[in-house]
């Protein structure tokens, strides 16, 4: 947890640092962002995001390069790790690459826009501009380099956009088939709502308030053509608006299903860096007179307890992670005891891929050709492990247990039992 | 000694030989059944015993067995099904597994379907459904380690840094 939290907490720091001008705002923004259960679940649970998160603020850090441009040595170097970063990211996950060349095209649909609206605004917009369409169009060209040149696997990736389209469709003009709702899985997975919206409530929090300061920098650009003061505060609050519109947009691809439904997952916590930069460099400038010391001490005091809520929530997210890597010893001994004795076997272990994962984890020394799965029993499957928490899980599932009355029980330790189906035919034992 | 096949009027019939032949009007099948009363668990497959009789002289040799069960509220469902062959005067006793989704009483109905369509339905008989082990403290109990203690305390150590940095930096005058 630590190491995860190190190794994004030093390219957060730097973004921020960028993004607010300061460092004490980096500071307070870097500790905003840590206190995001979204963000925090990312790249707590060992999966590909602990890295691609770190990138992703890299992209935003690196960007800013068009500031250090009469300084032609640190400009270079910014723009080829800019590039070098967005490879890397692109090879390693094309979703959150994809996400973010998207982000750069809204951001510099945007900015073209209030630019026309403001001829006279500051040198810098076009020069963010000409970055944004040169990051746009290099980008772009990596991706075709990549897809269709270097990894050829990777252009399977673009049929999701046909299944996306497929079941936008779907959704809109024929809502019986195929669509889902992915947000009644909040529902089906937390056991007490309110419990679920009090540990989450840093994603409210931010959500709201950077809500809030984008609504009111939203009309002072718009319409009394003030925009923020400094590039950095344009560059967040148009990135801010491009990760907003995806975050609308990917309601509309969770509810159609194309992409596993799970889309917001993989959003927000783009969105919520900027968010956290947003209310991060508002709070660095904010001088309150009145009430100095109460507001610091409950401000204190909030991310105290926003920060435990929020690792709460991370690590006990139902949904997603956990599941994975939740399991007894006593069911791995059950495992390990079954494929011990037992040769050539279909083992069923559970409703999903739980004990399955475990297993892989923990290799055994010896293999006796068994394989453990999970989901569906199969036909050639023979042999069931059942334990306390498949129970559980089979109570909150709502699914029945898969074994018959009559099958015979082979193996229990206490916590995890084994059951063997009766020969239905000469030919099996 | 033949068969007296003589004034009977047209018809189906059984004949039985017991140390003489007789015959005897083919009766429609009569079946019976009768489910045990059980105590079941929550969602776990249980086995339900039925006991049929056909007290009829006609076989039924391709005969459905339906067992319907109705929760407390809510409508009837299909449950379970199997097929079963009655021959006349013969008593069977047959086995369905049930896994059962909600606790309660639960209201089954034996029904017998027969190739020709007839259905024929019997006394309902109660099954009650106890629940299965799901209360949050359970989990909390599976998961709970001798260090929690010290994952706590690692915790707020975290939050309180984090507190700290907002606390030091929040409001700092002189600092850009």
């Amino acid at each position: 947890m630590i190491e995860s939290r190190v190794s994004q907490a030093l390219p957060a720091w730097l973004t921020y640092r960028e993004l607010t001008g300061s460092t004490h705002g980096a500071a307070i923004t870097t500790t905003l962002l840590f206190t995001q259960p979204e963000f925090l679940f990312v790249i707590l649970r060992s999966s590909h995001e602990k890295f691609t998160r770190a990138l992703m603020l890299c992209f935003f850090w690196l960007i800013h390069s068009f500031c250090v441009r009469r300084r032609p040595g640190a400009f270079a170097m910014h723009v080829g790790l800019f590039y070098l970063t967005m490879f890397t990211s692109i090879s390693s996950n094309n979703l959150l690459a994809h996400s973010f060349i998207f982000a750069v095209v809204l951001a510099l649909a945007l900015a073209w826009w209030l630019e026309s609206r403001n001829p006279q605004s500051y040198p810098q917009e076009r020069l963010l501009i000409a970055r944004f369409v040169s990051i746009t169009l290099i980008s772009l060209g990596l991706v075709y380099v990549f897809t269709f040149w270097l990894y050829l696997p990777a252009q399977s990736d673009l049929r999701v956009l046909k299944t996306l389209s497929d079941r936008l469709a779907a959704l809109f003009l024929d809502v019986q088939r195929q669509s889902t709702n992915p947000y009644t899985q909040v529902a089906s997975g937390w056991i007490n709502l309110p419990v679920y919206f009090l540990i989450s409530i840093g994603n409210w929090l931010l959500l709201g308030t950077s809500f809030a300061i984008w609504l009111r920098q939203s009309w002072l650009w718009v319409f009394r053509r003030q925009p923020p003061i400094t590039p950095a505060g344009r560059l967040t609050y148009l990135f801010y608006t491009a990760f907003m519109a995806q975050g609308a947009l990917s309601i509309f691809a969770d509810a159609s299903g194309a992409l596993g439904g799970n889309l917001q997952h993989r959003l927000f916590p783009s969105m919520s860096m900027l968010a956290a930069a947003l209310v991060g460099a508002t709070l660095a400038r904010w001088r309150p007179v009145r009430f100095a010391l109460p507001l610091r001490a409950g401000m204190a005091a909030a991310v105290f307890c926003v920060a435990i809520l929020s690792v709460v929530k991370a690590t006990n997210e139902p949904l997603l992670s956990s599941k994975w890597t939740f399991y007894r010893p006593a069911e791995l001994i059950a495992l390990e005891w079954s494929n011990a004795y037992l040769q050539n076997e279909n083992i069923w272990t559970e409703f999903d891929e739980r004990l399955v994962t475990a297993w892989l984890t923990n290799p055994p020394q010896s293999s006796q050709a068994n394989t453990f799965r999970g989901f569906q029993v199969g036909l050639d499957t023979r042999t069931l492990l059942v334990s306390d928490v498949t129970r559980m899980r089979s109570a909150r599932l709502g699914r029945p247990l898969p074994i018959p009355p009559d099958a015979l029980q082979v193996y229990d330790n206490g916590e995890a039992e084994l059951y063997h189906l009766r020969p239905l035919t000469p030919y099996q034992r | 000694m033949l068969l007296d096949l003589r004034g009977l009027p047209a018809g189906d019939y059984a004949v039985s030989y017991a140390g003489r032949w007789s015959i005897a009007p083919l009766t429609p099948p009569m079946p019976s059944v009768t489910s045990d009363v059980a105590t079941l668990a929550q969602l776990r497959p249980c086995a339900l015993h039925v006991t049929l009789t056909n007290n009829g002289l006609q076989d039924m040799p391709h005969a459905t067995v339906e067992l319907w069960a109705t929760p407390q509220q809510g409508a009837p469902t299909l449950a379970v099904t199997q097929t079963v062959s009655l021959p006349a005067q013969v008593t069977i006793r047959t086995t369905l597994n049930w896994a059962a989704l909600d606790v309660g009483t639960w209201i089954v109905t034996p029904w017998l379907r027969l190739p020709s369509g007839e259905i024929h339905s019997f006394a309902p008989v109660q099954i009650r459904v106890l629940a299965a082990p799901r209360t949050p403290n359970a989990y909390f109990d599976l998961s709970t380690t001798p260090n929690m203690l010290w994952l706590l305390g690692g915790l707020c150590v975290l939050a309180g840094l984090a507190a700290w940095i907002c606390w030091s930096y929040f409001n700092l005058r002189g600092n850009t």
